[in-house]
């Protein structure tokens, strides 16, 4: 017999409120919550705020579902950073491999663009990147340069987070670490 | 005979069911005493045995009943309507675009009338033709057309709609004890084939309504969600609570309106819509299926004489929670006029904040402003005039008002004297949600964990199998604290114990037995995919 663990459901639960405000910013409690906690940024990125309120610390508990089950799905690359942000989805944290060096220039997906956004620029991707990454990063498709880059719920097809998919996923990465640590147990004791 | 047999055992399992009215159930026990028990005890809780006339003397004879009740209920949806003043109308005025207009007055069709009949549930309880709409679904093949010329000639060519509007009064207690006809809530039970032509329009008028009503009303529209209404009373009631200089605070109104639905003045809502701009040709149906209605109240089974009202919107009706809506924008408008011309100011809670100075969930109303005399009086304008002109009543005594904690008395008591609400420390909840936590979170939503072991430690649920349990705890146990995680973050330790209530309850244990947990805790929350 499996029941839901309370807990993660509730975090799955306000991830979803989350995701309301990421995706739904004109609505009225987004408008409040936005020009009182977080102003100049966005939802996902922002820290609890001035004298936040408990709706707004239980809130701010589940971000981390939102931050780590999501992946960009790149239109003109404007809004989305190379080296920190999710964007490549055939990779287990959705994060580029290769370590930034910091002596190049790029900082924005758009740098890695062809310049009339049609596609992906090669020389630079090799010149760059590690192969792993590079291969990884033709294969994404752009949608159009013309769009706004997206978040993208990565346990749903449609790309769009529900409290069910939330819940799974929470309990994946649980089983995931679980194994991690026991893996890493047994080394040990060997 | 075998076949014979099992199809009898089927047909007797189905009559359970739909005599238990447990919704939630999927699968677990079939035909057991678990249903039984579950409906005697309904039929049980529904009898109504003895009642009060407003006098105070008590009754139990039948036809005593039957004429107590009928006084009653003619008397709440009598008018005595004398409101002629259409100038309230005006804030409401041309809110329909051209566009939506001419959606609007599109004919119906065949498709739209099939879809709404599809959305009716299957088993819920019939009207007075007696028919379900599981009869609709079943048989569409062979009735569905006859259905069709019927509702699109309804719709579109205005045919009559008398035979079919008789209506049952269903009364559905409030309270455990019952003794007056005000303790019960009625709801409508109409003809499913009524509910078609209903829910037809419904749909029509739904889709244009994210452009119409206000973002303050967060029922009924696909996208906004009841949480968000919460949402924003608790930011705003933390955003009073700050502590500031004296005297320059804020204070919320909750109001409470007595018989929201039954009270609708029919005038009203002709007026509303004709102002709002709906075709001439909707509002005459939409009028038709609310005025055409005759009532009878179902006690204890059995029908009173029929009678007509002469106002008041049905419960139970598809179309009532629009018409409703619509008719709560007017409230809304005539606040927001207000606040334009700045005789009341809404709270932000940041500086670029939108300012909030009312916000709805159907009946539920509440209000914020500056806790200033002016305010006051502005505020009780307005429900004046929007009582005269709607009909709704608003509950002076069981609405509250909570201040900011730099209020003095005198600066109270003055503001109460233009609007005569009393007032308390704090509002306890708010469409279930708790508006304001003290220190101890954990003390503050202990009423889950009351009404979790209630729902489970009850003598009826002793007879269900281990599966039947299972289905219970996650149907129902779990189901329980979910509105309020969606806002909230509850504490582990409250957490904990009800994972405890849960875990003693699939063991079979209650308030006086203990028995044996035959494995751990964490097998039985155990997910899916953890590696064994």
């Amino acid at each position: 017999m499996r029941f839901k663990i309370l807990r993660d459901f509730n975090l799955a639960m306000l991830a979803k409120q989350a995701w309301r405000f990421h995706t739904s910013p004109n609505s009225l409690i987004s408008r409040c919550f936005k020009e009182k906690y977080y102003p100049h940024t966005d939802i996902l990125q922002a820290s609890t705020g001035p004298n936040p309120s408990y709706a707004r610390r239980s809130i701010y508990n589940a971000i981390w579902i939102i931050q780590k089950g999501t992946c960009w799905r790149i239109g003109s690359g404007q809004n989305v950073k190379i080296w920190e942000d999710h964007w490549i989805p055939y990779h287990n944290n959705f994060k580029v491999i290769t370590i930034d060096r910091g002596d190049s220039n790029m900082r924005l997906v758009k740098d890695l663009m062809n310049p009339d956004g049609q596609g992906w620029n090669s020389e630079v991707l090799e010149g760059n990147f590690l192969h792993i990454d590079s291969s990884a990063i033709t294969q994404i498709p752009i949608i159009e340069s013309t769009n706004m880059d997206a978040l993208m719920w990565m346990f749903e097809p449609n790309g769009c987070y529900t409290v069910k998919s939330g819940y799974k996923a929470i309990q994946i990465w649980k089983a995931r670490s679980q194994t991690t640590a026991r893996t890493s147990n047994e080394n040990n004791s060997v | 005979m075998e076949t014979n047999l099992d199809e009898l055992l089927k047909q007797e399992e189905l009559w359970w069911d739909q005599r238990a009215k447990a919704h939630w159930f999927k699968n677990g026990d079939l035909n057991t005493k678990y249903f039984h028990q579950k409906s005697s005890q309904r039929k049980r809780k529904n009898t109504i045995t003895n009642i009060q006339d407003h006098s105070g003397t008590t009754w139990q004879d039948n036809t005593k009943l039957h004429s107590i009740f009928l006084d009653y209920f003619q008397n709440i949806f009598d008018s005595s309507y004398d409101y002629f003043d259409n100038t309230i109308y005006d804030v409401v005025n041309n809110m329909i675009s051209t566009q939506d207009y001419n959606f609007l007055n599109t004919p119906f069709t065949a498709l739209e009338v099939k879809e709404a009949s599809r959305n009716i549930k299957a088993n819920f309880a019939p009207g007075p033709d007696g028919l379900t709409a599981l009869f609709y679904h079943q048989y569409w093949e062979i009735i569905g057309l006859d259905i069709l010329d019927y509702v699109l000639n309804i719709l579109n060519n205005e045919g009559s709609i008398k035979d079919i509007n008789h209506t049952y009064i269903s009364l559905i207690p409030k309270v455990k004890t019952l003794i007056k006809p005000e303790e019960f809530r009625p709801i409508s039970l109409c003809n499913v084939i009524l509910k078609i032509i209903t829910k037809t329009l419904a749909n029509r008028i739904k889709q244009i309504l994210p452009n119409i009503v206000h973002k303050n009303q967060s029922a009924f529209l696909s996208g906004r969600l009841v949480t968000d209404n919460s949402l924003i009373t608790f930011e705003t009631f933390h955003y009073i609570n700050k502590p500031r200089k004296k005297n320059n605070g804020f204070v919320g109104v909750k109001l409470d309106i007595a018989k929201a639905y039954d009270s609708l003045e029919w005038t009203f809502i002709n007026n509303t819509l004709k102002s709002m701009g709906f075709p001439p040709n909707l509002i005459k149906i939409i009028m038709l299926c609310i005025t055409s209605v005759s009532f009878s109240i179902l006690i204890n089974g059995h029908p009173t004489d029929p009678f007509q009202p002469k106002r008041g919107i049905r419960q139970g009706d598809p179309l009532s929670s629009y018409i409703f809506i619509l008719c709560a924008e007017v409230l809304s408008d005539m606040i927001d006029r207000d606040q334009r011309n700045d005789l009341i100011t809404g709270i932000s809670i940041a500086i670029n904040a939108p300012p909030i100075s009312h916000l709805l969930y159907v009946d539920d109303i509440i209000l914020f402003c500056r806790a200033k005399p002016e305010e006051a009086k502005a505020i009780m304008n307005i429900l004046k005039e929007y009582q005269k002109a709607s009909g709704q009543k608003v509950n002076m005594e069981k609405s509250q008002m909570i201040f900011s904690p730099n209020i003095s008395m005198e600066f109270e008591k003055e503001f109460q004297h233009h609007l005569p609400i009393k007032t308390s420390a704090r509002i306890h909840k708010y469409l279930g949600m708790p508006t304001h936590f003290g220190r101890s979170k954990e003390q503050d939503l202990n009423f889950i964990l009351d009404r979790v072991w209630s729902k489970l430690k009850g003598w009826k649920e002793k007879s269900l199998s281990f599966e039947g349990r299972g289905v219970l705890i996650r149907a129902v146990a779990q189901a329980i604290p979910t509105y309020i995680m969606s806002c909230f973050l509850l504490p582990k330790g409250l957490c904990e114990k009800i994972e405890r209530d849960v875990c003693s309850f699939w063991w079979g244990s209650n308030d006086n037995k203990r028995k044996i947990h035959w494995c751990k805790k964490e097998n039985l929350f155990k997910s899916k995919f953890e590696v064994e």
